[in-house]
């Protein structure tokens, strides 16, 4: 069984068995139906093959080779024409003559408005409306409230709604620019990532690519360790002591944006660093991210 | 290591932080089992013990070797991991602890306290 739409009237979807609708020529089995005519293909009327005509074979003449005639290719006689119906240029006709209807006729409203079995007791009070809401919805449709109505649609108890961010990359490199203008030669490298992925979106000083998703994912192991060690939550950084004297510091901005900025503890001052470079550099990443 | 000998270093490292201390943990390096310490439950320090492990392998896969501490801020307070080879500490401090003191001070401090602890 399959879905088609019926092109002959109205549009509406009917089963159709699928035996019955047309198929290659060649691609007959068994199970296709040659009796059942195929309502979209042309009906050919095909001529009676002719008998192959055989002679008597006399017995005194010497028997030879038989001749066998070779039966002809069936010739359709007739085809008969089945116009082509094209639905849209039949119902474009009918919309030229504007002679559509733009109310519902009486029979329509009494059909989609009385009940068979059970007929409408208007009420007893006054001021209401004497016919059905039935009738009043199939005289005057159902109006224009579930269109204008803002539906908010119950979701899923599980279901996560997905949120929507737009980072402005243009201030997230000026950001950048700032925060290595103000820590100066003691940078080493900074790298930011988007939070979700761990994907590198900007970075500074000699970074591989492995570097953003490598913090990322410490990070937010970090964070997510430290409720089962009975301590508190995460604040928005953490610092790293690095061979080196390195230092890095990862940053967990907001739910967007993460950053680590390594430092070189010989060239910079630990309490300027936490106490400026680091709060203005968290500012303006958070500036950066904004949802719509 | 005698167990006097690690309450004898953990009642140093609360006169030498002061009033910043509010809670403290030193378990074993090798399997992150609790030793000494006060205020902190014993799931504090296998969990801080996996946390530097993660960033160790982080730091390694990034091309850094990660040094002997890390400090965690915390939602009031700040947390002071140190790691050396036998043993390994960590301290929770208020808010108020100047961070640079923390790393030029405190963890030193504890990681002289921990290597004589082990010795």
């Amino acid at each position: 069984m399959a879905l088609f739409r019926d092109r002959r009237a109205f549009p509406r979807w009917s089963f159709i068995d699928s035996r019955t609708l047309a198929r290659p020529r060649r691609a007959k089995d068994e199970n296709s139906a040659q009796s059942v005519p195929t309502p979209d293909e042309p009906v050919a009327e095909v001529a009676a093959a002719p008998e192959p005509a055989v002679e008597a074979i006399r017995a005194p003449e010497p028997i030879t080779a038989p001749a066998i005639d070779v039966v002809p290719d069936p010739v359709p006689v007739r085809v008969a024409d089945v116009a082509h119906v094209s639905w849209i240029d039949e119902r474009r006709a009918w919309f030229a003559t504007g002679d559509w209807p733009t109310e519902a006729s009486e029979d329509a409203v009494q059909l989609a408005g009385t009940h068979p079995d059970r007929p409408y007791i208007p009420p007893v009070h006054a001021g209401l409306p004497a016919d059905s809401p039935a009738e009043v919805r199939a005289r005057h449709g159902r109006g224009f409230a579930s269109l204008t109505r803002r539906h908010r649609r119950r979701r899923h108890v599980h279901e996560q709604v997905q949120r929507r961010t737009d980072i402005d990359l243009a201030a997230l490199e000026a950001a950048l620019d700032s925060a290595a203008s103000t820590v100066g030669d003691g940078l080493v490298d900074l790298v930011v990532w988007h939070a979700s992925t761990g994907l590198e979106l900007a970075s500074r000083g000699q970074v591989t690519p492995e570097h953003a998703s490598l913090w990322h994912g410490a990070t937010r192991e970090v964070r997510a360790t430290l409720p089962h060690a009975d301590l508190p939550d995460a604040a928005s950084y953490s610092l790293v002591g690095l061979a080196d004297r390195r230092l890095a510091v990862l940053l967990h901005t907001n739910r967007d944006l993460g950053a680590c900025i390594t430092v070189d503890l010989d060239l910079v001052v630990v309490d300027a660093l936490l106490t400026t470079a680091v709060p203005q550099l968290n500012a303006a990443l958070a500036a950066t991210s904004r949802e719509y | 290591m005698a167990a006097a000998a690690l309450d004898g270093t953990v009642e140093a490292l609360r006169q030498r932080v002061g009033d910043s201390l509010v809670a403290l943990d030193v378990w074993e390096s090798a399997s992150a089992l609790s030793l000494a310490g006060f205020g902190m439950t014993p799931a504090t320090g296998p969990m801080l013990h996996r946390v530097t492990e993660d960033l160790r392998q982080a730091a390694r896969l990034a091309g850094s070797v990660l040094d002997d501490y890390h400090v965690l801020t915390v939602a009031g307070g700040v947390v002071v991991v140190v790691v050396r080879p036998h043993l390994s500490g960590a301290l929770l401090l208020t808010d108020d602890a100047q961070l640079g003191w923390v790393l030029s001070d405190v963890i030193p401090a504890v990681r002289v306290a921990l290597d004589d602890a082990s010795a």
